[in-house]
């Protein structure tokens, strides 16, 4: 590769960076408000079960460690069920073609509760603008509705593969996910 | 000398370059089946994390590295047993001819041993290439370790892809092997 061809490559990396620049640490912030979210409603789906002692609800610290956001600090959330143990662990917000994912793991199983576009029933293929005229890689080409222009997410069970899904989450849903990583 | 246990030449041995083409083509597949320039790299690793992807990636990588190089080893292999069978069925007076075909008698070329009987009769001709021999034992448990299903803890170092591909070269370079071409 001849010098020029290597000056060309720095400026059109660096340019691309430029002009994808996030703010990582609002991102992070943002993540963390919905990870609250996010086990505030697995607080109310088990609060009956916790006050009438049936399980008991315990919040740990551990630490991640994502490219670009750095080291933060984020609560394990173990449920004790009469000696058997689900354990609710953040993934990051550094996913694809997601905001955020949470895995719950029990003795016999995982499910992976996901933060995703409001309304999304299924992971998307990401459609690039190219014009046909011209030379240009596809994958230079900017993705439509990128990840910092959708507003709303919410939380949704993804089921396995194949055929992801991702399922609305209530209550209901919450429970058989538990039933699932305690059965198998 | 008789000539029996002579066997019919497939043809169908690999080059070490047809081999080494074959990797280069499966593992750029690979680096793309992992990049966001598989079309359907978004469904497929739908919320899979940076570290979750590489794993993955890496793991096949791994795997593919381990199947290239069996193949690489049993060319090594079928280079040696090619030359064995070329030697046996000429006349030529070379030292090594000689000690094949004395090893050879009336056995079946299946029965000969490639490293404790082939591998050692070019050992005591060209004793300057013994260290070549030595890594080509070592090597040949590596395959072993991995054709009979990995289950014991290895007494020896694994090899990547490009060790192995290396060692073959320089094993082709050193041995003048009948029938290579």
């Amino acid at each position: 590769m001849t010098r020029q061809a290597f000056d060309n490559f720095i400026k059109k990396t660096n340019a691309k960076a430029e002009s994808a620049k996030v703010d990582w640490h609002e991102r992070r912030e943002e993540w963390l408000d919905y990870l609250g979210e996010f086990y505030d409603m697995v607080d109310g789906f088990i609060s009956d079960y916790v006050k009438s002692c049936q399980m008991s609800c315990i919040r740990t610290k551990t630490t991640l460690n994502e490219r670009n956001i750095g080291s933060y600090d984020v609560d394990i959330l173990s449920i004790e069920i009469s000696g058997i143990t689900i354990r609710l662990t953040p993934v990051g917000t550094i996913l694809i073609g997601g905001k955020g994912r949470v895995d719950m793991v029990g003795p016999n199983g995982k499910v992976k509760f996901v933060l995703v576009p409001e309304g999304s029933t299924g992971p998307r293929i990401a459609i690039r603008e190219a014009e046909c005229n011209n030379n240009n890689d596809i994958h230079d080409c900017p993705e439509t509705d990128t990840e910092e222009s959708i507003r709303a997410w919410e939380w949704r069970i993804m089921t396995s593969p194949p055929q992801i899904s991702y399922l609305p989450l209530d209550s209901d849903a919450f429970y058989s996910a538990m039933l699932e990583v305690i059965n198998g | 000398m008789a000539s029996s246990g002579l066997i019919s030449l497939s043809e169908e041995h690999l080059a070490l370059e047809k081999i080494n083409t074959q990797y280069n083509n499966v593992e750029n597949s690979v680096m793309l089946y992992f990049s966001s320039g598989n079309p359907h790299f978004s469904e497929i690793f739908s919320l899979y994390s940076d570290d979750e992807l590489l794993e993955e990636r890496n793991g096949c990588l791994v795997e593919h590295g381990f199947s290239a190089s069996m193949n690489v080893l049993a060319a090594v292999e079928a280079a040696f047993r090619i030359d064995f069978e070329l030697r046996c069925r000429n006349t030529d007076l070379e030292p090594i001819s000689n000690r094949l075909r004395m090893m050879r008698g009336g056995r079946m070329q299946s029965s000969i041993s490639f490293t404790r009987e082939i591998l050692s009769a070019w050992e005591e001709e060209h004793p300057n290439g013994t260290h070549v021999i030595s890594a080509l034992r070592e090597a040949f448990q590596f395959r072993n370790w991995l054709a009979h299903g990995r289950y014991w803890v290895p007494n020896m170092d694994k090899m990547d892809y490009g060790d192995v591909y290396a060692l073959a070269e320089s094993t082709f370079e050193f041995f003048p092997l009948e029938g290579l071409n």
